[in-house]
């Protein structure tokens, strides 16, 4: 690579890296990990060459950067036997959300109401966290070229899992009103 | 969905989304993390370009090894035939009764049955078709035409071939010519002597 060309893959990394990692981060929750698979997808542009003459470096870098996260993931989650099972409509996981039984911790958490939605993120199925993740970012098209799904499917998983989400902190605010 | 009061709580969950992956200060620096790459992508091609070079010469070298060792095997000597061909077993002579006397006589010559073996070559006959030796011809018919007595007699001479012959002795008289008794025939021959 020439120096001109390190310089204009160094722009692009440069314009791209919080984007990349934030994409990475909704996948892997983990910040190492994050930067680790963001900067394995630079490089795979790179060695491929696909950072050249893009019509949209940002749909490019949000599917490579994904795609190596969800790789990541993979492979973390074997080294761990971390399988949990959703259930078919992910919502087994959510019933053990914070939020139904909350101690004193739980409640100062829930305290900060974003920390408090994060949690509820967090403990989201995938299938319904990262396309929820992701949209902080990227439109419901974007999401569904990113993820290789049907942007009827994105839409759908998006409204069900702001349901569970709005379910959940509802409950959590009646049980506030209730203790005062 | 009533609207009112769903309007608050969406609020709240888009700032959270907005926050939810904000990086924090602490990762790496777009910089520092373009300078690491394109030294280890450096690195790749450095390895790669050896690579490139290695592997055709590693296979080329494997071809030649490869043609040099076909090449002896076809230029081998080939394996005589007494070799490769496995020898049948000789034939075993087992007699049917255990009485010795009766056994000479119904014996049987049993040859063993070889398994024939598919993946072996077709080979010639072995050994070779030969017409019989005069012995063998005579002792052909010997066994066709001599009288069965004759026959148990010889099996039964060939039963006893450990044993000493018994020859009784011999008992030659001497000549008698008309006139000489016969202790005086022999009596010039010792005067000359």
């Amino acid at each position: 690579m020439r120096s001109d060309d390190e310089a204009q893959f160094a722009n692009l990394v440069e314009r791209h890296w919080r984007f990349a990692w934030k994409i990475a981060w909704s996948i892997l929750r983990n910040r190492q990990d994050a930067e680790d698979a963001a900067q394995e997808a630079f490089l795979k542009m790179m060695r491929a060459e696909t950072w050249r003459n893009l019509r949209d470096e940002r749909a490019l870098v949000a599917r490579i950067v994904w795609r190596t996260a969800v790789d990541h993931h993979s492979a973390r989650r074997t080294r761990t036997h971390l399988h949990a099972d959703p259930g078919s409509n992910g919502l087994s996981l959510v019933e053990e959300l914070p939020g139904n039984d909350l101690g004193p911790e739980e409640m100062a958490l829930a305290a900060d109401w974003e920390s408090a939605i994060h949690r509820l993120i967090d403990a989201l199925p995938e299938e319904l966290r990262q396309p929820l993740a992701l949209s902080a970012e990227l439109n419901s098209r974007e999401i569904a070229e990113t993820m290789d799904i049907p942007e009827g499917t994105v839409r759908t998983r998006l409204m069900r899992a702001r349901q569970i989400l709005r379910e959940k902190i509802a409950a959590m605010e009646e049980r506030q009103h209730a203790r005062r | 969905m009533p609207g009112d009061s769903r309007d608050p709580i969406d609020a709240r969950i888009d700032a959270a989304l907005r926050s939810y992956a904000e990086p924090p200060a602490s990762i790496s620096d777009a910089r520092i993390v373009t300078a690491t790459m394109l030294e280890r992508a450096r690195q790749s091609r450095a390895r790669r370009s050896f690579w490139i070079w290695a592997m055709p010469a590693a296979a080329c070298l494997l071809a030649l090894v490869l043609s040099v060792a076909v090449w002896m095997f076809h230029m081998r000597p080939a394996p005589q035939l007494a070799r490769a061909v496995p020898q049948p077993p000789p034939a075993i002579s087992v007699p049917r009764n255990v009485a010795p006397a009766r056994a000479s006589a119904s014996a049987r010559i049993v040859r063993r049955q070889i398994p024939h073996s598919p993946t072996l070559p077709q080979l010639d006959v072995f050994p070779t078709p030969a017409p019989l030796s005069t012995q063998e011809q005579a002792l052909v018919a010997f066994a066709r035409n001599a009288p069965a007595t004759v026959k148990q007699a010889v099996i039964d001479d060939q039963l006893h071939w450990d044993q000493p012959p018994s020859i009784a002795p011999l008992n030659i008289s001497p000549p008698e010519i008309s006139g000489i008794p016969s202790t005086e025939v022999e009596r010039p021959e010792k005067e000359n002597r």
